[in-house]
């Protein structure tokens, strides 16, 4: 790995992954006031792990309903996780005290669908970028503007942006200044939440293309959560596939594509509508994502899943390690069993089917 | 031009213009403006937002808030409608001429029940008593895939799933048989299996009923499903029209070039940039008065700023439209004539 | 929807308890003592005299103590008896309670039957003349208090006509047109800022709605404009209005207290303007408790009225 520099800043070089989260659960708890009954809570994101390794893009899919966009807000911790743990560089996030958060905070940032809501509209974007330095305090007045403009020129807009309102500018300029935004504190990580869903495709390809060159010249970090599979496999060199608040598979990115392991991203990868077949080879998965506050037992796909047998409905799969990738599918939790049948006896396999044993 | 075998056009769209009140000052959202859809045949309309594509196709039914057709026409089923009275149109509207619209989380009524909204086009076009419109949903409903129609007629909106809603937008569009169905966008909102669901609904019910379909997208890969011809708008205009697997593979219009390879496909290769087109569409206060893509194109050249006619070509005996002049075989040069044989 | 009710109408009086505490309390606090100021006319009042009337109305005891000896009596439904006679307060109140509930319910009803179709044309005459005029008259209207209005009307038709309103107050079920006659301008000065504010909001809400994605959907299919406004824009766009007419109540009420000692209509109102100047304390304690009750009644019925209108809303 190579030692990016930023503003001579010198990075320390480390094997270990920038961002570790274990186990990660967020219940949202809805009802339950003065008036209301209480309700089971909402299981958006109900288990995850995943690492970000330093300099990497770490893809996250998944439909809606599937807590995409609530695990980037944990990481962050821009909301409460309700277990589990995520350590940024080494620091436990989750137990970090409100100052310690604050000054962590310039080191990870969030890039939106929708940059022009997040800007005050009654600020110029000299005052948008300089907002978070003041935050931070970083350099005196003088160095700010300077940096302001050094950003500006890092995303390919004039100078002359830095008078105006955020209302004068278009989608993808809007973007561009959503990302100097997220680098006025020299972040590590970048969570990009949706960024070029709502561009247009001659507008979003400018913005996928600044996206990596910044990536490259700062060594930046990123988590690109978005919902189109193929705009995911350019950015990333991992893919995370979530399902039900659930991780259902996790790869490199070309692989999980052309060889994906579980039946959902299979699913997934069919249904991206292509110019390049007339007509579709296969019937698309049937039925939609179901309600996160009653995800259905044993595999949460078993509802919708094409190649469901025996144990689905009631035995949850475990995330295994298949080739280069991870995969939660009861289809490769017997393989490996059978595997490990061959092999010397292991311990036995959480995935292994009851009823196989009852009758062989 | 067009072979013996096609039928008389259903709708035809000529030199249409469509201005909006901006409080104050009009803009020109459609300038001139050719489109023409046939019996039976899907013809998608893409373009990127504010490319005129949606108020085209409102222009259609004349759905247009404060907006308004300053010139060129729109005839229906041989029947000039560009100057039809309310009444004319509001009895073509949802009965020979239907609409889904993109988001069918808002799309509906939420104050009614689906079945009272299916009912009313059925019961105000087709005279139907309450009972036989009530018949008549259940089936519509049971047509599209909704499981259980004869209790979910009775289901309000919020109880649906989106891409239960989109199924029930696309039963009220067919409720009255039209001849064409006005998609918007209609996968847009939904999420991608449910937008493969939803689209092959769409082609299995078109095959069906035999409604012509005017697709509005602006997913290529749609496109590619779903159309038998497309109509590339940009700024305004269209710039390129033909068959979709000719323009998809052969895109002569230097924009719908540069728009293909724009798109992230599963082989791009990953480690090299995506191939972008710079700047931005100009805005409708702003449009250059030659070719409105010179701002942004490759092979701009000083032919480019004078107004570009439409370069009529013909391919596989079917009609091929090209805004650019690059496309008229008459100014080519013998080297790109023997590449363009090369390819066809 | 029924266990809801149930658990808004103990909310309900729970709020209710707050605020009789409240005022309770601060009834006691308001500088100057009720048996001076009652005996104050009668000449050669003594010191005992007025130490046994204290201790008689129960006001030489500490104040939480008379709170739990009112609170006992109000639960039995006994709110006690009037400083002033000795009469039950209970009793006063339900006599008077009727000529309040119809003066405020003619308010409301000429704010709801003037109002809605001032705000439905102003919506769609959108930025017409006639639609600038209206929304001045309602601007006019929620500014003007209403009893300014009331002293206008007064005036003015005693200056031009010669007539001013009737002195004595008659019930509906001896002569109507003579209680109409009576309750009429008390009834316009009171609604008329009802009245403003429903057009205003039902002009908003309708705009809004009118602009919506599925009043496009019901044009696409072909709906005349009458149904587009009636079936599917006037009942979406009614929602907020019920909001905004369970406040107005509220202001409808608060404005008899004032508007009834104007046109002497003995209602609530009255009684407790004339109570206050007596410090009667228990029959003004007895009239707020009414009050208070009647706004907490018609915003639960609004919120019944929601779950009616709109689907979404399950209790």
């Amino acid at each position: 790995m190579t030692a990016p520099t930023l503003n001579g800043v010198e990075r320390e070089v480390t094997n270990r992954p920038l961002v570790e989260a274990t186990d990660l659960v967020k219940h949202f708890e809805v009802g339950g006031g003065f008036l209301s009954a209480k309700r089971p809570p909402v299981r958006a994101v109900d288990g995850v792990s995943f690492t970000i390794n330093r300099g990497e893009t770490l893809g996250l899919v998944g439909e809606s309903g599937s807590g995409k966009s609530t695990l980037g807000r944990l990481v962050l911790r821009l909301i409460e996780a309700t277990s589990g743990s995520v350590t940024f560089d080494g620091q436990d996030v989750l137990a970090l005290k409100n100052k310690e958060l604050i000054a962590l905070r310039s080191r990870m940032q969030l890039i939106f669908q929708d940059p022009v809501s997040s800007f005050n509209p009654r600020m110029t974007i000299e005052q948008v970028l300089t907002e978070p330095m003041l935050v931070h305090g970083v350099g005196d007045a003088a160095s700010r503007k300077a940096r302001c403009r050094e950003l500006l020129d890092l995303v390919s807009l004039p100078s002359t942006a830095l008078a105006r309102y955020p209302h004068q500018f278009s989608g993808g300029q809007a973007q561009r200044i959503g990302i100097a935004r997220a680098l006025t504190t020299n972040p590590d990580l970048i969570v990009c939440d949706e960024a070029v869903s709502a561009l247009d495709v001659s507008v979003q390809a400018q913005v996928l293309n600044l996206l990596k060159d910044v990536q490259k010249e700062l060594g930046l970090s990123y988590l690109f959560i978005a919902h189109d599979l193929n705009v995911v496999r350019y950015m990333s060199d991992r893919i995370c596939v979530m399902y039900l608040g659930r991780l259902a598979e996790e790869g490199p990115s070309d692989i999980l594509l052309n060889e994906p392991l579980h039946p959902y991203t299979e699913a997934l990868v069919d249904a991206i509508p292509s110019s390049d077949t007339i007509g579709r080879a296969r019937e698309p998965l049937a039925g939609e994502i179901p309600n996160p506050s009653a995800p259905p037992s044993g595999c949460r796909f078993h509802t919708r899943c094409p190649k469901r047998f025996e144990p689905c409905d009631h035995l949850e799969p475990e995330l295994i390690t298949v080739g280069a990738g991870n995969v939660s599918c009861h289809l490769h939790t017997e393989q490996a069993a059978l595997h490990r049948h061959q092999d010397p006896p292991e311990h036995s396999l959480h995935g292994e089917d009851p009823q196989e044993g009852a009758t062989a | 031009m067009t072979s013996r075998h096609d039928s008389a056009p259903l709708l035809v769209i000529d030199d249409l213009h469509v201005e909006f009140d901006t409080g104050g000052s009009t803009v020109e959202a459609v300038s001139g403006v050719d489109l023409e859809i046939r019996a039976g045949e899907t013809v998608a309309v893409v373009g990127e937002s504010g490319s005129g594509k949606s108020v085209t196709a409102m222009a259609v039914l004349q759905l247009l808030g404060n907006g308004r057709i300053s010139g060129g026409s729109v005839t229906w089923d041989g029947t000039d409608i560009t100057h039809a009275s309310n009444k004319k149109l509001r009895s073509i509207r949802g009965n020979d001429i239907a609409v889904v619209f993109q988001d069918p989380m808002t799309s509906l009524d939420p104050l009614y029940s689906i079945g009272n909204q299916l009912s009313e086009a059925l019961r105000l076009h087709q005279r139907m008593s309450r009972k036989q419109a009530r018949e008549r949903a259940i089936e519509l409903l049971g047509m599209v895939g909704i499981p259980d129609p004869a209790h979910k007629v009775d289901a309000y909106p919020h109880q649906l799933s989106g891409g239960q809603r989109q199924r029930v937008m696309i039963a009220g569009a067919l409720a009255c048989t039209p001849r064409l169905m006005i998609a918007d966008e209609p996968t847009t909102a939904l999420d991608v299996t449910v937008e493969a669901q939803v689209l092959n609904l769409m082609r299995d019910l078109q095959r069906e009923t035999g409604v012509a379909l005017m697709l509005i997208t602006h997913d290529m890969g749609v496109v590619g499903e779903m159309a038998d011809r497309v109509v590339v708008f940009y700024a305004g205009y269209v710039v390129e029209s033909g068959l979709a697997d000719d323009v998809l593979n052969h895109p002569q219009h230097p924009y719908t070039q540069a728009l293909l390879t724009a798109i992230p496909r599963r082989d791009t290769p990953r480690d090299e940039p995506m191939p972008a087109i710079p700047g931005t569409v100009p805005g409708l206060h702003e449009m250059p008065a030659g070719c409105r893509f010179i701002t942004r194109c490759p092979y701009a050249a000083e032919r480019c700023s004078e107004p570009q006619e439409i370069v009529r070509l013909e391919v596989a005996g079917k009609q091929r439209d090209v805004r650019c002049w690059r496309a008229d075989p008459a100014h080519r040069t013998s080297a790109t004539i023997e590449s363009e044989l090369e390819v066809l | 929807m029924i266990a809801y009710a149930a658990r808004r109408f103990v909310y309900g009086l729970l709020v209710l308890l707050i605020v009789t505490a409240m005022v309770f309390i601060t009834l006691r606090a308001i500088p100057g003592d009720v048996v001076r100021v009652q005996l104050a006319d009668s000449p050669g009042v003594t010191e005992e005299q007025i130490a046994q009337r204290t201790a008689e109305l129960g006001l030489d005891q500490p104040v939480y103590s008379q709170f739990f000896v009112f609170m006992g009596g109000a639960l039995r439904g006994d709110l006690g008896t009037s400083f002033q006679d000795n009469a039950s307060v209970t009793a006063e109140i339900l006599h008077r309670l009727p000529i309040t509930l119809e003066l405020g319910f003619l308010a409301i009803l000429l704010g709801v039957l003037l109002g809605l179709p001032l705000g439905l044309i102003s919506a769609i005459r959108k930025n017409t003349l006639l639609d600038q005029f209206l929304r001045l008259v309602s601007v006019v209207g929620i500014s003007i208090p209403n009893f300014w209005l009331a002293l206008l009307f007064i005036t003015y038709l005693s200056l031009w006509f010669q007539w001013s309103p009737p002195l004595v107050y008659v019930g509906p079920f001896e002569d109507l047109s003579q209680n109409l006659v009576h309750m009429t301008l008390p009834a316009i000065a009171l609604g008329t800022a009802a009245m403003a504010s429903i057009s205003r909001m039902l002009r908003s809400s309708m705009l809004e709605v009118m602009g919506s994605n599925f009043i496009r959907t019901v044009r696409a299919r072909g709906a005349s404009e009458w149904n587009v406004i009636f079936k599917h824009a006037g009942r979406n766009s009614t929602i907020p209005v019920f909001t905004l007419l369970g406040l107005q109540v509220g202001a409808v009420l608060g404005g008899t207290v004032i508007l009834e000692s104007i046109f002497s209509i003995p209602g609530m109102g009255s009684l407790i303007f004339e109570s206050v100047q007596f410090r009667d304390y228990p029959m003004v304690l007895g009239c707020v408790i009414f009050y208070g009750g009647l706004f907490i009644m018609v915003n639960l019925l609004v919120d019944v009225a929601y779950a009616a209108i709109d689907p979404r809303i399950r209790y």
